[in-house]
């Protein structure tokens, strides 16, 4: 089992308001999540010696190239390549950086630009295996791959599009007071259910809507932390897998199932301590996943325990509260991102939509990189409301 | 049958195309005859495309197959094909079509 986080906190989550559309590169993006964390700390370039960047859009650039950009002279640096698992993978390594004292301080941001066209351009160059083996088909993209694992999972545990439904509504109705999201309307479930086919079974409100935006925020030692005057959360657990069950014929389980109970274990506290939520929500049934395998529920049960719960803000399970990208839109790698800043922010007391009232323990999941026929990487955090 | 990427050394059939075996990370991979015969483990109608080529072509059935030979595949379904039906596929320019086993 891992070595616990001794004195690391993460703090100031910052969010660039998305758009459905720019011309603007990356850089940008990924930049102005930068100048918000200076904003909200009061550090500057010279500050910070450690710099993670998550972002599938940079192109020829690379987060070396992004010192020069950014004008910082960091001591510390890491490219995650995780996407909707990048928020915590970068965690974790800043953690331990700075645990270890490789950094004092770390920037983790993650950002993604999107130009008219441009999600056909970054579908043509996710990865080989996508390229070869899911785009002749159709070129559905993503929508295929998850597609299919979608109707398996139904057709192995039951689950129906209502079921599916009740996610998205849930956190839509979470949206509407956060003011990011792209998604300004309420969702009614028969409106989730007439929504037009993509590919079946996935209808318009089972996919995200592709954006530009970024997300970020940082991490320190507690006494920095506390000198700056930052809010902060502690790293109770932390646990990341790929290419796990590289054998299933179709995914309907994540890493996560690996050692969730390790997670627990590590983290001291059980499931039902848990009062805030956020699962990667690329689409709906891969937070069904992750609720099962973490151990929320018992696998393909999902279905019953989203029916059974509130899982709005002021519900009995308050899940991906500011929206979750189904609501916000994905900022490219920024999706990766969204869950643990949004978590963050409610166990500071700091959200910016509803606020989960007296929120202490919150658990952060991700998934990503839908190489072809699975996703591979996954990643979750158990974090809790700083204490002295 | 169609050809697929087969190690020479630990006989671990491989798609999409790899550049070590994954099995025993030995380089001796070679395009050889495998069984096309498979079993479909989830489909789906394809109503939007990325690509405005696809647009008069959709919808179409496409659906994931676990061969015989071990790798999972993409394939384009003939019509009606769902879950559970066992399958054989013809390969033109490595894009795959499954119709129904006889």
């Amino acid at each position: 089992m891992s070595k616990p986080y001794t004195d690391v906190v993460i703090t100031a989550p910052v969010s660039v308001p998305y758009v459905r559309f720019s011309e603007r590169r990356p850089n940008y993006w990924l930049g102005r999540a930068l100048g918000m964390l200076s904003e909200d700390s009061g550090l500057g370039p010279q500050d910070i010696d450690g710099l993670s960047v998550s972002s599938f859009t940079l192109g020829p650039d690379s987060a070396a190239a992004l010192t020069q950009h950014f004008g910082m002279s960091p001591r510390w640096l890491s490219q995650e390549v995780t996407g909707g698992a990048s928020g915590i993978t970068a965690l974790r390594k800043a953690a331990r950086a700075v645990q270890m004292g490789d950094a004092d301080i770390v920037a983790c941001i993650a950002g993604d630009t999107n130009p008219k066209g441009g999600f056909e351009g970054l579908l043509d160059s996710f990865s080989s295996d996508m390229s070869a083996a899911v785009l002749p088909y159709g070129a559905g993209g993503p929508n295929v791959s998850f597609a299919l694992i979608t109707r398996a999972y139904m057709e192995k545990y039951g689950a129906v599009r209502e079921d599916f439904g009740r996610l998205a509504v849930s956190q839509r109705n979470n949206a509407l007071a956060y003011p990011h999201a792209l998604m300004k309307k309420s969702l009614m479930l028969n409106q989730y259910m007439e929504a037009k086919p993509i590919s079946s079974p996935l209808h318009l409100f089972d996919c995200v809507m592709p954006c530009a935006g970024a997300e970020g925020y940082l991490v320190m030692s507690k006494p920095k932390a506390t000198s700056l005057g930052l809010p902060y959360a502690h790293i109770r657990a932390t646990t990341e897998w790929h290419n796990a069950y590289a054998n299933d014929d179709v995914q309907l389980r994540t890493g996560l199932a690996v050692d969730a109970q390790d997670l627990w274990t590590q983290s001291g506290v059980r499931v039902h301590d848990i009062d805030v939520v956020a699962t990667y929500d690329d689409y709906p049934v891969i937070s069904f996943m992750q609720l099962e395998d973490l151990g929320f529920c018992q696998k393909g049960e999902a279905a019953k325990f989203v029916y059974e719960h509130d899982l709005t803000v002021s519900g009995n399970f308050p899940h991906n509260t500011s929206g979750g990208q189904l609501s916000c839109g994905q900022a490219g790698a920024a999706g990766g991102f969204l869950g643990i800043v949004e978590i963050v922010r409610q166990l500071t007391g700091a959200a910016l939509g509803g606020q989960v009232k007296g929120a202490r323990l919150g658990l952060v999941s991700g998934f990503g990189i839908i190489n072809y026929d699975k996703g591979l990487s996954c990643a979750a955090a158990i974090l809790e409301r700083g204490y002295d | 049958m169609i050809k697929l990427q087969v190690c020479t050394n630990c006989q671990t059939v491989h798609y999409p195309k790899r550049d070590i075996c994954t099995a025993c990370w030995q380089d001796a991979l070679a395009w050889q005859p495998v069984s096309a015969q498979g079993k479909v483990s989830s489909y789906t109608d394809l109503h939007v495309s990325a690509k405005p080529e696809w647009a008069d072509k959709l919808p179409v059935r496409i659906g994931l197959v676990k061969l015989e030979a071990g790798p999972n595949v993409l394939a384009f379904l003939e019509a009606n094909i769902i879950s559970n039906v066992s399958v054989v596929l013809t390969d033109k320019d490595g894009v795959f079509t499954a119709r129904e086993q006889e």
